[in-house]
């Protein structure tokens, strides 16, 4: 490589740091491959699953590079999400299925999931200092995505299901936290 | 680097692991001159040390977010800038001619009527080939030669310009002489 000018050399610098960030943020984001891959395997919904999957990729990628808070949500939102993500579907195949057929009971399983992984998500966000309803906001969305894409086995009530429990758990504690501030 | 300095430096590189742009600066103007230092006391040629310089500081940069943040972050950037300098070395090591490669057949460094002879000869075809140089080209390889004032260019830019030259003075060499490498 040959010598490059002062002025310009700090541009190239800090481009091959964001490179490097985004390089890393595509590892960090693994599980959310795997939740896609899993989802397309157990679904059969090729056209939803990678909707889905791939926007959790690309939001998971975003929040890793960025840094900061947002890294802290998605890395809470991944470990939230494989919860909410293998809980619809464990329960489909080992234990509520010859009952899960029922409206009522699907949205009994994904709102209670995402119910719990709220709670989980802002118990976490507890301890943090500052930017909580925004680490919130972030691994909320990310645990969501990641549920939704166990929740394609049970169609669109599953789906609403789990982002309405999440949004349940989540939002009261946001609004009550901004209130307080 | 004094421990206040140092520390700073940890502090920095700490929160741009983390993602904090604004410790992209500090961390650049901490380490720039200390690296550069560094690889010259490697190579011992200033320019060829501010090449390999530039090459680790991007890759510490590149790296940035993977810094430990228990580890010391001058010695981390050191470590890499010893591995930029080793395959640096390897790769230009590997390109250079062997020494018997360029070896002449026998001393002209005595004072033998042949080995005057052969000396005379060999001056009179260096100054013939260099006389056909461009004024560019000359320029250069006189800078590079003798210790007289640099044309105004870039470091990068001058050494361009003078492997540009030299290659010239071959191909003009062989024109003339035909290759007389011996191996």
């Amino acid at each position: 490589m040959a010598m490059i000018a002062p002025d310009k050399f700090r541009q190239r610098a800090l481009r091959a740091y964001e490179w490097g960030r985004l390089r890393r943020a595509a590892v960090k984001a693994w599980p959310a491959l795997l939740l896609t891959a899993i989802s397309w395997w157990l679904c059969h919904e090729p056209g939803l699953t990678f909707a889905i999957g791939g926007s959790l990729f690309a939001l998971a990628i975003g929040l890793f590079w960025y840094g900061r808070v947002a890294t802290l949500a998605a890395n809470a939102g991944l470990k939230a999400g494989v919860v909410a993500f293998a809980v619809p579907v464990l329960a489909f195949h080992f234990y509520f299925a010859p009952n899960c057929c029922t409206q009522a009971t699907m949205l009994l399983i994904n709102g209670g999931c995402g119910l719990g992984v709220g709670v989980l998500l802002s118990i976490e966000s507890a301890p943090l200092q500052i930017q909580r309803n925004v680490f919130l906001l972030f691994a909320s969305v990310v645990a969501s995505i990641s549920g939704m894409l166990g929740c394609i086995l049970f169609g669109p009530i599953g789906l609403a299901g789990m982002a309405a429990g999440v949004l349940l758990a989540t939002a009261p504690v946001a609004i009550c936290r901004h209130a307080n501030a | 680097m004094d421990d206040a300095t140092r520390n700073l430096l940890n502090r920095n590189m700490a929160a741009l692991a983390d993602g904090e742009r604004v410790a992209f600066d500090p961390v650049y103007r901490i380490l720039w001159p200390v690296l550069v230092r560094f690889v010259t006391l490697l190579s011992t040629d200033r320019m060829i040390a501010e090449d390999i310089a530039q090459q680790a500081l991007m890759r510490i940069l590149s790296r940035a977010s993977t810094f430990d943040r228990t580890k010391d972050a001058l010695a981390w950037s050191m470590t890499i800038a010893v591995n930029e300098y080793r395959s640096n070395r390897r790769k230009f090591g590997n390109r250079a001619a062997g020494p018997r490669e360029w070896a002449l057949p026998e001393s002209i460094d005595d004072d033998t009527p042949e080995a005057i002879a052969l000396r005379d000869n060999l001056r009179d075809a260096v100054r013939a080939v260099i006389g056909q140089l461009r004024p560019q080209d000359l320029e250069v390889v006189v800078a590079a030669l003798y210790d007289v004032q640099r044309p105004p260019l870039l470091a990068a830019a001058f050494r361009k310009r003078l492997q540009r030259a030299v290659a010239n003075t071959r191909t003009l060499w062989k024109r003339r002489h035909g290759d007389d490498r011996t191996g």
